[in-house]
């Protein structure tokens, strides 16, 4: 199943937990989990990707536990010879 | 931050001293032994930026359950003034009126003895929990999900999930005024359709328990307790309905901070004056999810009567269920208190911390007022749990608050390392207490040992002379997401 996502954020911190937390969005309201993703376009305030998963399935998938949110809490988001890295904390 | 930062102000109390932009000192309810964790995590310099907020009073508080927050440490509470100070939504975490409530019954530790794997097993199978749990009760409407968010408990009870009783022994009784659901996202309301009446996952439990001690007979006694007495407690807050509208506000609140000149040191603590549109908006929407989590709470607890009801063969005479208090712990209210010799309204942000108010106190069920406000305490689910009640004390130094748990020690990580190769629920089953949980790493991630010792935890409240013990109940049998 592809799934076209576009977020938006002032800068590049909020853009990382809009998008943490629209992953999140999808879960809670359809439970869809993804595990491919393809950057189409991105700005520092501006992401559009498309992302492939499939809807949960209780005997194929295992869940640990509920994120409630991306929070800013020690957001890191860095570039090192041309590699982006990024940490982020989540409340659980 | 070390201890020789601190101020002793007594073997229960400890000031950080009004430095750079606090605008306030902050203060810790800790004795010694609890400082030592205290300071070995960054929750003491969240207290010193708590303390920068636009408006607060007094000081930046903390209680003996503090540990490492978003923003605000868990465990902090701070009243802002209604016209120069901010509400912030990190000041009340994401899980919106997160909280606990206690049901007595009148059966007795040997009635049920032998029963208790078939009464978790009963509240396991009957009680949704677990990452993505629903299906309590039929998906609401969307008119529904608005009375829900208006009415709070008192619709779960209009719709046959419980009495007025309960409502009675309900902080604020269930419904937190100025709801108004214009003020919530569609995404919100997409997100707590189907999730009322489940427990979620994490820390939240319904827990059974046997009264273990009696510390105030009087106060027991009006709150229905009694030695060898079975309980059971219920954790669980707003779901994904509360976590989006915090989620939505913080962005909101992170746009207009430099509207209003704030320079703020954590993101996290993004704010709004209380009397501007941003900040009005986000209290309305704030008391939505907080009646989402009354009526979450009130349709779990009306349900598990009914399901041990069942799984024991009795009815609802022989079990004699009936609620002795509902408390939120993570919440932002106005309340009055004593503010440079004056009553003034302020706003109280709760974010892991109860209220406790004293005897007499108008907003005390009537039937407690005599005694105090029921604090709720729930500790990890080897050791022990406890009911305290609110006093004076607490009202003139921590704007009637006290702890709201044990306290976490352990990160989850920290704990599903230390937990490897253990079998937790065995370990538990060894001293009588049964688990069971959906999450695999659940009993790791939320063993005793992740927790800091709430018997410590208590007594410094309990010394500190602001929420005194009334009770201790041991854990028998517990759920868990």
């Amino acid at each position: 199943m592809e799934e076209k996502i576009m977020v938006e954020g002032i800068d590049l911190q909020e853009l990382m937990v809009n998008w943490s937390n629209h992953l999140l969005y999808l879960w809670d309201t359809r439970h869809m989990i993804f595990k491919r993703f393809h950057v189409l376009h991105m700005s520092r305030t501006a992401l559009e990707a498309a992302a492939w998963g499939e809807a949960y399935k209780p005997g194929s998938h295992e869940l640990l536990t509920d994120i409630k949110a991306a929070t800013y809490h020690n957001l890191l988001i860095e570039k090192h010879a041309g590699v982006w890295t990024a940490e982020i904390l989540l409340d659980i | 931050m070390e201890l020789k930062d601190l101020k002793k102000i007594h073997d229960n109390l400890y000031e950080i001293p009004r430095q750079g932009e606090m605008r306030v000192p902050g203060r810790i309810y800790a004795n010694a032994g609890l400082l030592k964790d205290i300071l070995s995590d960054k929750s003491p310099e969240q207290v010193m930026n708590v303390a920068t907020l636009p408006g607060i009073l007094k000081y930046s508080l903390a209680m003996p359950d503090m540990h490492w927050g978003y923003g605000f440490p868990i465990g902090g509470v701070a009243a802002t003034d209604m016209e120069t100070g901010v509400i912030s939504p990190g000041g009340v975490g994401y899980d919106i009126n997160c909280g606990c409530r206690l049901v007595r019954t009148s059966l007795s530790y040997g009635d049920i003895k032998n029963r208790i794997h078939d009464m978790v097993t009963s509240l396991f199978q009957n009680i949704p929990c677990g990452v993505g749990s629903h299906g309590a009760i039929p998906k609401l409407t969307r008119t529904e999900e608005e009375m829900v968010m208006v009415h709070g408990s008192a619709w779960a009870v209009k719709n046959g999930f419980g009495t007025q009783d309960d409502l009675d022994h309900t902080e604020e009784s269930g419904c937190m005024s100025g709801a108004n659901p214009d003020k919530v996202s569609d995404r919100a309301r997409e997100r707590g359709l189907n999730q009322l009446g489940t427990l979620g996952s994490g820390n939240h439990f319904i827990e059974i328990q046997v009264v273990e001690q009696i510390f105030d007979d009087t106060v027991a006694q009006a709150f229905g307790l009694f030695e060898n007495g079975i309980t059971f407690m219920i954790h669980s807050g707003s779901r994904g309905f509360g976590y989006q509208i915090c989620d939505d506000y913080l962005k909101i609140m992170s746009h207009t901070a430099s509207k209003y000149h704030f320079n703020l040191p954590d993101r996290q603590l993004a704010c709004a004056p209380l009397s501007s549109p941003e900040g009005k908006d986000y209290m309305a929407a704030m008391a939505c999810a907080a009646n989402f989590a009354w009526a979450n709470r009130q349709i779990m607890m009306h349900l598990s009567i009914g399901t041990l009801q069942k799984a024991l063969g009795i009815g609802p005479r022989e079990i004699g269920a009936r609620l002795v208090y509902d408390v939120c712990h993570n919440i932002a209210k106005f309340e009055e208190h004593q503010i440079n010799g004056g009553k003034q309204k302020v706003c109280v942000h709760r974010k892991g911390a109860t209220r406790a108010f004293p005897p007499g106190h108008p907003l005390v069920p009537k039937d407690y007022r005599h005694v105090g406000q029921p604090v709720l305490i729930p500790g990890d689910m080897g050791r022990a749990s406890y009911v305290s009640v609110g006093t004076e004390t607490a009202m003139q130094q921590t704007f009637g608050s006290s702890c709201h748990g044990a306290g976490r020690l352990l990160s989850r990580h920290g704990a599903i390392k230390a937990a490897r190769g253990r079998a937790i629920y065995r370990e538990l089953e060894d001293q009588g207490i049964i688990v069971m949980s959906r999450g695999k790493k659940t009993l790791s991630e939320e063993m005793p040992e992740a927790y800091k010792d709430i018997h410590n935890v208590v007594q410094v409240m309990h010394d500190a002379g602001i929420a005194m013990k009334v009770a201790r109940m041991r854990p028998i049998g517990v759920i868990k997401g």
